[in-house]
């Protein structure tokens, strides 16, 4: 019944089954780590090592021997900080930072951004330079940002820098969040892992909610609404009547919400088992009034480094309006940028930081003084919402045209008879839609009540809710699928 | 209270507990599998986990039977599972084509249902020149009312008013549709205007039309249509081109007919977007009507593009569970009908920066066959024929390219080749009646 070269496959890497969340080696990898990370609880050294060796084993089971590379920016980065915090000529503390900044940017370039250049050199330059074939090490995004700030940091001298090179080995490989964040800060990271291995009630039933309820988003919701839907559409967006194209949009909003909340907030919970916070990272996104708001809202922890690592630098509103808008406009062009290389995400990028400096001037122009009516209200959080998912349709599709032909579609194509059909051929998918809106605009006071309810559960009640949970994920992940229809007849 | 213990206790108890809910099986009930979580599917041995990704037979095939059925993968020939392969495959349909080509009457007709592989007359125009060339015959065969392609046709031009009322498959009420899967209802002066652009000489055009009756204008002239049955034939005129007027709203129209007094007579049943399940829509009352008045010697049968559109779907059998009905039913329907399944040809999506063949097209095809084998209909294998894995890819690079850069359809250059394809294997099943005499 059982391979026995396979189950020794299965401890190494597989480029085609790269390890997640929703692996069934996971479950066992989760639970071996956690025996032992249990085991030396007291031993802080021991236990910190434990959670380093599986971590990095995590990073090879995802990405293969690009393990190797964040071993080398965590030597680095550790290195370098340190001889910062030792020097006392400001210009040598200064090279280093532009030495480690030049590293960690120049090797995410080089893995992200190689071949989008080499592109544009050749549509540039009539040139005909081969694309490489580079791969890219998975969380390379993310915890180059932690490197970078952890060094300016200690730069600014807000930060000591870290005694134990495990520790901060730790901090940018902790597997929870190294495929798709939360970015976290070495200031508020590393204190913790000293702390003695505290779990409280409140910890216990909220991490089990997140990480519960963070699958169904990812697994049930995200997933179903991708496979079945979204994907026909934005594949080939033409084929399809604006109606399609308008619900496709979207779906794709949130497909996008409960896939990369869902997948923080698996790693939210597993960290709060593990007795250590990581802040959230989504709040209710689309129920904000404006674009500022979104982006307090959306992905916090990227645009908090975006305010401080960027946007601040780069003078941020203190030297005139003009140059805060136009700080603003990179800022958030840096950050499309940082999403992929392409076209597509500078785009998106360019499109949310002239929203943002749109809002700034309209706030000058118009200062709010007394708070907004209900229907106001509802009224902003309805344009809010439309730009924000308007902009989705750049950062999901393929390539420019087809962000335009779908744009078209809408905009060109609208038919609004095809409804009823489209209704009954995918009305499960939209009922799972409207279960992710649902989900989404459930306010925090209810969960925390809820999480609270759960605190009285016994443990096999926590088991029983888990496995039938898994046992719904299994029923979605091999659902009979739903067919793509043409509409347009 | 510090709960870390809990944690510990609840991952493993949790653990344990998927571990042996992984060992049960999958419950069946009488339409729906319930999935058992399985943690260990991917250390288990091969042919256990195929057994889920492979197409299923209904009935279990045996070792005599299972040499017969792997026949399905032989390249450019239809495929007669059960007939010797010295005996004609379409061997009903083979020997009229022949007989109607010795004593130049009788009409062989052939209804050629599919998707957009094709649409606008693609294939069909070139098999249907072959075989008239061969076998005689002229005439392009049914022309809708109203088409989504019917700007791209090249073997017909035709133009109908925008008032027409359409319903098709995909609409909420599929009453009275006729074979092409549509009906159009006819406003008070609903026209349309038909060319074939085929025949040299002139053919024998047919009005073709359901429920209802009332007068049409031909001509200048006033014709009235008697209350027919769901399906009807009105014999309008020989020539090359129609147009016709309806004066009376609300009759269901289907088309107009093409056909010289003998010779083979190719149907165009093209629908976007289709698999080929829709055709369990169709009334049964009708098809019977059909089977009477214009009767098919052979009905092909090309699916398969449209079920492939999730790149990494590897197992069919929900694709078989609705399919088969429609077979069913055309079998029924149409008992002196010859059947020929045609495979779905190759079809590529992109993976990373490269175009490939879906990992699940084999399937698919075997998943296909296998439901010509145990239906007792004869199969074709278009993609063994066109190269197997990745020959889309191929055809859409080649120079001059033979598909489209979706790396689904054949352009008109793969489709004159898919069409030689079908029309050899055709020629290599007459000539078996050449040699046996």
């Amino acid at each position: 019944m059982v391979d026995t070269s396979k189950l020794l496959d299965q401890f190494l890497y597989d480029p085609q089954n790269p390890l997640l969340f929703n692996n069934g080696f996971f479950v066992f990898f989760f639970a071996s780590f956690l025996l032992l990370y249990y085991c030396f609880r007291e031993n802080v050294k021991a236990r910190t090592y434990v959670a380093c060796l599986f971590s990095l084993y995590f990073f090879y089971k995802a990405s293969g021997y690009f393990v190797v590379l964040v071993i080398f920016s965590a030597i680095f980065d550790y290195v370098l900080s340190n001889l910062i915090y030792r020097q006392r000529s400001q210009s040598k503390k200064k090279a280093l930072l532009i030495l480690s900044i030049v590293v960690n940017v120049g090797l995410l370039f080089y893995f992200k951004y190689t071949n989008f250049f080499i592109g544009v050199c050749n549509d540039l330059f009539k040139a005909h330079f081969n694309p490489l074939n580079i791969l890219l090490p998975v969380g390379i995004s993310f915890y180059t940002f932690e490197n970078l700030s952890y060094t300016i940091d200690v730069y600014k001298g807000e930060f000591k820098p870290i005694r134990r090179f495990d520790e901060y080995l730790l901090f940018l490989s902790f597997f929870p969040k190294l495929v798709m964040g939360p970015i976290v800060r070495a200031k508020d990271f590393i204190p913790q892992l000293s702390k003695p291995y505290y779990v409280s009630t409140e910890d216990f039933s909220k991490g089990f909610y997140l990480i519960v309820v963070g699958l169904f988003k990812k697994l049930v919701i995200s997933d179903y609404i991708t496979l079945n839907f979204v994907n026909y559409i934005f594949d080939d967006p033409s084929r399809y009547t604006g109606l399609e194209c308008l619900f496709a949009m979207y779906g794709y909003a949130i497909v996008i919400y409960c896939d990369f909340s869902g997948y923080s907030d698996v790693a939210i919970g597993m960290a709060r088992w593990l007795g250590i916070r990581i802040p959230s990272n989504f709040n209710l996104p689309y129920q904000s009034k404006n674009i500022t708001e979104f982006w307090r809202r959306w992905h916090i922890s990227l645009s908090n480094w975006l305010r401080d690592y960027i946007y601040i630098p780069l003078g941020g509103n203190r030297k005139g309006k003009i140059r805060a808008y136009s700080n603003q406009f990179a800022t958030m062009l840096i950050g499309g940028f940082w999403h992929g290389a392409s076209w597509n995400f500078i785009i998106w990028g360019a499109l949310h930081g002239g929203a943002l400096a749109f809002h700034k001037q309209w706030q000058q122009l118009f200062p709010s003084k007394k708070p907004i009516g209900y229907l106001q209200n509802a009224l902003w959080i309805f344009i809010t919402l439309n730009w924000v998912c308007f902009c989705w349709i750049f950062f999901k599709s393929a390539t420019i045209d087809q962000s335009f032909a779908f744009i078209k579609q809408i905009f060109t194509k609208f038919d609004v008879s095809v409804f009823p059909v489209f209704f009954s051929h995918y009305k499960n998918v939209l009922a799972i839609t409207l279960l992710g809106v649902a989900m989404h605009s459930t306010p925090a006071s209810l969960i925390d009540k809820l999480c609270i309810r759960l605190q009285t559960a016994k443990l096999t009640t926590y088991i029983i809710i888990f496995v039938l949970s898994v046992f719904i994920y299994m029923q979605f992940k091999s659902a009979e699928p739903v067919m793509p229809i043409y509409l347009q007849f | 209270m510090n709960n870390a213990k809990k944690v510990l206790l609840f991952t493993i108890l949790a653990s344990l507990s998927l571990s042996v809910f992984s060992l049960l099986p999958n419950i069946k009930t009488r339409d729906y599998t319930i999935k058992k979580i399985d943690l260990f599917s991917d250390i288990k041995k091969d042919t256990e986990k195929s057994a889920t990704s492979q197409p299923s037979a209904i009935v279990p095939i045996d070792k005599q039977e299972e040499k017969k059925f792997d026949t399905y993968s032989v390249p450019g020939q239809i495929i007669n599972f059960s007939a010797k392969t010295t005996q004609p495959a379409l061997a009903g349909f083979i020997k009229k084509l022949v007989k109607v080509k010795k004593e130049r009457k009788g009409k062989v007709r052939i209804a050629f249902f599919g998707d957009s592989m094709i649409e606008a007359d693609l294939i069909t125009q070139d098999l249907r020149s072959t075989l008239q060339q061969t076998f005689g015959g002229s005439g392009v065969g049914f022309v809708p009312v109203n088409d989504i392609s019917a700007s791209l046709r090249i073997t017909v031009n035709s133009k109908s008013s925008n008032d027409w009322i359409k319903r098709n498959y995909k609409s909420e009420n599929t009453d009275g549709l006729f074979i092409s899967g549509n009906v159009f209802s006819s406003a008070t002066g609903s026209w349309l205007s038909v060319k074939d652009n085929t025949a040299k000489d002139a053919v024998e055009i047919s009005l073709l039309y359901g429920k209802g009756s009332g007068d049409i204008m031909l001509d200048n002239n006033i014709i009235q249509i008697p209350k027919g049955d769901e399906f009807n034939i009105k014999k309008l005129k020989i020539a090359n081109s129609v147009e016709v007027k309806i004066q009376t709203p609300g009759m269901r129209v289907f088309g107009t007919s093409f056909e010289s007094s003998s010779g083979v007579i190719v149907d165009n049943f093209s629908f976007r977007g289709i698999s080929g399940v829709e055709i369990n829509k169709l009334n049964d009352d009708l098809l019977a009507q059909i089977n009477i008045k214009r009767p098919y010697d052979l009905i092909i049968l090309e699916y398969g593009v449209n079920v492939l559109f999730r790149p990494n779907d590897t197992n069919f059998d929900w694709y078989c569970k609705k399919m088969v009905p429609s077979l069913t039913k055309i079998k029924k329907a149409f008992p002196e009908a010859d059947i020929l399944m045609i495979s779905t040809g190759d079809r590529a999506f992109r993976k990373g920066d490269k175009w490939e063949s879906g990992i699940g097209v084999p399937n698919l095809v075997k998943a296909q066959a296998l439901m010509a084998f145990e239906n007792h209909v004869s199969f074709f294998n278009l993609y063994e024929t066109m190269g197997g894995k990745n020959s889309i890819v191929d055809w859409a690079n080649s120079n001059p390219p033979l598909a489209n850069k979706d790396y689904v359809h054949p352009n008109h250059s793969g489709a004159k080749k898919v069409a030689a394809f079908l029309s050899d294997a055709i020629m290599h099943e007459a000539n078996k009646i050449d040699s046996n005499k």
